[in-house]
């Protein structure tokens, strides 16, 4: 999403007509532009299929047909001139070697159309650029350069005066000291040479995707633009081209074609019975006719002219959803279908259900931790050597790993609830995760953590409470020793339910308590819910 | 109010009276404090406390909290209470004879301090005389058979000091210029006063015939015939209690999983770590989105890949991003990479679940429908509008004659069934649906309308790799935390997931 700002005087002019401020603030949402701002200042947010609304000349030319000021296909025509001639050197091709330009004359340009270009651009650089990666924009002030213009590359020892600077500079010393060169620097790590628009003069215009230069810089004075677009990407560049150039024209600016600009309309066929079944209406030709000029489209038999800024239409159904938006959510009348019905809940979540309830009878309050934890306290602090799953991109050491097991995190709980009352009777179902055999390499099991904190907390309170669980659940079970790291040798049960091992119960070891600054006792156990629930289906 | 009246009055609070205040009953009118009561009735102060507040409840005594300063002894002044104060010991090894200073350092064993002051203090009370050696004057003969007003006064303590008697008040002045000897403390003191009722009821004789606990012996011995029980105070609080509970945000899962099974919805669970194919790839979401990267996505380091599913579908979802496929689309142009659909990541919407589900579906079972609700992760600092991990709720309806128009159907009986029945649709954007919108109510108190969650129905380019041909799929879904914020009042959502054990024990159950 990205917010745009705009004058609502210059809005109503470009619509060109006065339209109160209700049926702005009712009509926008439903155009599927989200108001975020309503005043003299307008702040909208624009979602990433529409870029061409980035800019106040886009939005007011949908809006404008969505509030029927305008009908239909607006038709864009480019002239050429041999006049404006570039020169696209092959050695852009290893660095930057997508590129498409333009020029505008007779641009009205003050403070306010000036900061309006520089949004456009920025908005279009963050989204549809990738942040300059996939595609760059310059725009010059055409009387400052003399053409034929070079798009070339330079080594790292050549200079000129970037923007906001008034000495030379090395290209290098620019990716080191300019502020934009530090920030996009990255974008052009191991190349030799740079990328640089260069005019007959030999005067720099700009040095893709980083920076341009001081003496070609649109002023309030400027009249004339030479626009450049740069990229990795064809599709993208000429995109960010035509919707730049768009926004001009609608301003009144005559266009020149230099490269790679193409305004024609595309042609898209739709099958009005597909669009009438999704959208469950019964439309006439005529009908869907008028609601695609709404949208800025034109009809012709069952051919839509799709305008060229356009280019988030991918298949007839988009074109389905602008009737939609045309005809207006508001006027579909609900309906549903009375569908044969097969609710059914999981098994694993019906189980979990009941376990949680009998936990809670048994005076046990939940907890819910998140399920992404801290090597710290699945390992050090627990003195477990349980493997844990890590994150390539953990937020910090706090959440780095997946849990492993459960009752670290009710220790962490138990600690944090110190200055609570006791006794502290606490239990949490979850996932927990190891390495295994899946589609992912991850294995993911339901298990179940129980802790008693009190003063008198010890092995056999614990297992009364397990004891409770399983018999309510229909279970026998049997208790064998086993060894565990965190709990106290000799108090620490493996329990097994028709042979198959599903819990480990004890008292925690004291040196674990200490990790966690705990100065009562602790009880627990952990169940695997998972495994439970295939023994309960046996 | 008449005699009668008043007297069966009486009676009734006679009837009520707890043990303890039968107790304190009878001295009620020999005393003003609590500290007094304590001494005639010899119970502990906090019985006397609560039979105190018992009859002031009925009206029977006001109690007023007194602020006093009382004296008590400190530090030195119980050491000398129990071996007298350094004085003392100073005149008796001067009692038979006359000693010099060294001399009676040696044997009053007192330290230089206390040695100090013993002959400061001694010297101006005119017990002693110096001169090359130490010895008592008369009056200092005289008085080693009596105590000093100081020794008597820290027998007496401790005082209230309003109460001081002169030479008690000299004591005090004289023991305060002495080191941790006594100190001065302010003392809560709860006294009370009768009401007229109370006057009334102190003149009564109470007889003990009424009953307290009904236990089984009295039960048994049949005890209990002809007697009637006190009668309890039932409007007054009680110690609180807790059970146990499960956690609110449980509470709120489950009332939520009740709304889609009611509208006979199946539910799908699954894992949270999928394949970057499953959550992303198979929902058209192209390979340089921004989703995709590391400040919106947790990757996991080891098993970073994952294996990609069968061949089939892997290639058609291949084709639909770089061509559209069969789909009738122009797809997005650019050459798939099945190492990106490899990555192993934490689910970012439940939605990966959903196109699972679709993938495996039998077509011809058709319609179903199908809803999920379960944690999903974004890369997020945790702050108090964002989490990293949070509860989606999903549903799904395939069914080849679906349309918009059912989609809002749904919408508005899902929404009006969790609670909203103003709601409006307004066009949004996923990627990987179409007739995109957002459910909005409308806010009273803000004036505005706020989203609930998101629908549309799924793209072709979805839809066609998974199951062979485009049939419509209606989605929706939404978070669950902010309505669970709304509901508990709370506006941090970090609130959800602290696990304080007192908040939990007390939130207020799920309706």
């Amino acid at each position: 999403m990205a917010l745009i700002v705009f004058s609502k005087k210059d809005l109503l002019k470009l619509l060109g007509k006065n339209i109160s401020d209700e049926i702005l603030i009712d009509r926008i949402p439903m155009l599927g532009v989200s108001l975020e701002n309503f005043g003299e200042q307008i702040e909208i947010d624009v979602t990433p299929n529409r870029p061409d609304m980035l800019c106040v000349e886009g939005f007011a030319r949908s809006l404008s047909t969505f509030l029927g000021i305008k009908k239909g296909l607006k038709e864009y025509c480019t002239k050429k001139s041999a006049k404006y001639k570039v020169k696209i050197d092959s050695k852009v091709k290893n660095v930057r070697p997508c590129v498409a330009c333009a020029v505008a004359l007779n641009v009205k340009l003050d403070s306010y159309t000036i900061q309006s270009i520089m949004q456009v651009q920025e908005k279009l650089h963050s989204t549809l650029g990738r942040n300059r990666k996939k595609v760059s924009i310059g725009v010059y002030d055409l009387n400052k350069i003399k053409f034929p213009l070079t798009y070339t590359t330079k080594p790292k020892e050549f200079c000129f005066t970037p923007l906001e600077h008034h000495m030379p500079m090395s290209l290098l010393q620019i990716l080191q000291k300019h502020a934009k060169g530090i920030e996009y620097r990255h974008l052009l790590e191991n190349y030799n040479e740079y990328p640089i628009w260069i005019d007959a003069n030999k005067q720099v215009l700009s040095m893709p995707p980083i920076i341009n230069s001081q003496e070609t810089k649109v002023t309030e004075t400027t009249k004339n633009l030479f626009i450049d677009i740069t990229g990795l990407e064809q599709n993208a560049v000429e995109q960010c081209l035509k919707i730049i150039i768009t926004a001009l024209a609608d301003r009144g600016a005559i266009i020149y074609d230099i490269l790679n600009l193409n305004l024609k309309s595309d042609k898209i066929r739709i099958d009005f019975k597909y669009v009438n079944k999704l959208l469950g209406i019964e439309l006439k030709s005529n009908e869907i006719g008028k609601l695609l000029a709404k949208m800025g489209y034109s009809l012709n038999g069952n051919i839509v002219e799709v305008p060229c800024y356009r280019t988030d239409i991918l298949h007839q159904m988009d074109i389905a959803e602008d009737i939609a938006i045309a005809y207006g959510y508001e006027n579909f009348v609900p309906e549903i279908e009375r569908l044969p019905s097969e609710a059914e809940e999981s098994k694993i979540e019906i189980l979990k259900r009941k376990i949680s309830e009998i936990m809670a009878s048994l005076g046990f309050v939940e907890t819910n931790n998140f399920n992404i934890s801290s090597k710290e306290i699945m390992q050090n602090k627990t003195l477990s050597n349980l493997e844990c799953i890590e994150l390539e991109n953990a937020l910090n050491q706090d959440y780095n790993v997946l849990r492993s097991w459960i009752i670290p995190c009710l220790m962490q709980v138990l600690k944090d609830n110190k200055h609570n009352d006791y006794p502290q009777k606490i239990f949490e179902i979850g996932r927990v995760f190891k390495k295994g055999e899946s589609e992912t390499g991850v294995l993911e099991t339901e298990r179940m953590g129980v802790a008693i904190c009190s003063q008198t907390a010890n092995f056999t309170e614990i297992r009364q409470i397990l004891d409770a669980l399983l018999s309510s659940l229909g279970l026998d079970y049997a208790v064998e020793e086993t060894e565990h790291a965190s709990f106290i040798a000799g108090r620490v049960g493996r329990v097994l339910v028709n042979g198959k091992k599903i819990a480990y119960i004890g008292e925690t070891r004291p040196e674990v308590l200490e990790n966690f600054n705990l100065t009562m006792p602790v009880a627990a156990f952990e169940l695997n819910v998972s495994e439970l629930l295939k023994i309960l289906k046996e | 109010m008449k005699d009668t009246a008043k007297e069966t009055e009486l009676s009734k609070i006679v009837e009520t009276l707890h043990p303890l205040e039968r107790k304190v009953l009878p001295f009620l009118s020999q005393a003003s404090s609590l500290n007094e009561l304590m001494k005639k009735t010899s119970l502990k102060d906090v019985e006397v406390m609560r039979a105190l507040q018992w009859l002031e409840n009925k009206k029977v005594l006001v109690i007023s909290t007194l602020l006093d300063e009382v004296i008590v002894l400190d530090k030195n002044g119980i050491k000398y209470k129990k071996n007298g104060l350094p004085e003392r010991r100073f005149l008796k090894v001067l009692k038979e004879k006359s000693k010099t200073i060294e001399q009676l350092k040696n044997e009053t064993k007192l330290n230089q301090e206390e040695f100090s002051i013993s002959i400061g203090v001694l010297k101006k009370k005119g017990l002693i005389k110096l001169g090359k050696e130490v010895e008592l004057t008369d009056l200092g003969k005289k008085a080693f058979n009596e105590l000093t007003l100081e020794e008597k006064f820290i027998h007496q303590l401790p005082l209230n000091i309003k109460e001081l008697k002169p030479e008690q008040k000299y004591a005090l002045e004289e023991l305060k210029k002495r080191k941790e000897i006594v100190n001065i403390e302010l003392v809560k003191e709860k006294k009370f006063e009768l009401t007229e009722l109370g006057k009334r009821l102190a003149k009564i004789k109470v007889h003990n015939t009424t009953l307290e606990q009904l236990t089984p012996t009295i039960l048994n011995s049949g005890a209990w015939k002809g007697k009637t029980f006190r009668r309890y105070d039932v409007s007054i609080n009680v110690p609180t209690i807790f059970g146990g509970r499960k956690h609110f945000v449980n509470q709120a899962v489950e009332s939520m999983k009740k709304v889609w099974l009611n509208l006979g919805f199946k539910e799908m669970s699954g894992d949270f770590v999928q394949t970057s194919f499953w959550n992303l790839d198979a929902l058209f979401v192209p390979q340089d989105h921004p989703a995709r990267t590391m400040q919106d996505t947790f990757f996991v380091k080891n098993p970073k890949l994952g294996k990609l599913p069968d061949k089939k579908i892997v290639e058609a979802v291949k084709r639909v991003h770089e061509n559209g496929g069969d789909t009738g689309s122009k797809g997005w142009n650019y050459k798939w990479d099945e190492n990106i659909a490899k990555l192993n990541v934490l689910r970012t919407h439940t939605t990966t679940l959903s196109v699972k589900t679709i993938a495996n579906l039998d077509k011809n079972k058709l319609p179903l429908k199908f809803f999920s609700i379960g944690r999903v992760f974004r890369n997020e600092a945790l702050d108090w509008k964002h989490l990293f991990e949070f509860v989606q709720v999903e549903g799904i309806v395939v069914d080849r004659n679906a349309n918009f128009r059912n989609l809002l159907g749904y919408l508005k009986e899902y929404y009006y069934k969790i609670g909203f029945d103003k709601i409006r649709f307004r066009p949004s954007y996923f990627p990987y649906t179409k007739f995109s919108l957002e459910v909005e109510v409308f806010d009273e108190k803000r004036k505005e309308w706020v989203e609930l969650g998101g629908a549309g129905i799924f793209r072709p380019e979805v839809i066609k790799p998974l199951l062979g041909e485009d049939i419509p799929v209606l989605a929706w879904g939404q978070g669950m935390e902010r309505s669970i914020l709304r509901y508990y009042n709370l506006d941090d959502l970090r609130e959800l997931y602290k696990n304080d054990l007192a908040l939990t024990k007390k939130a207020k159950e799920w309706m």
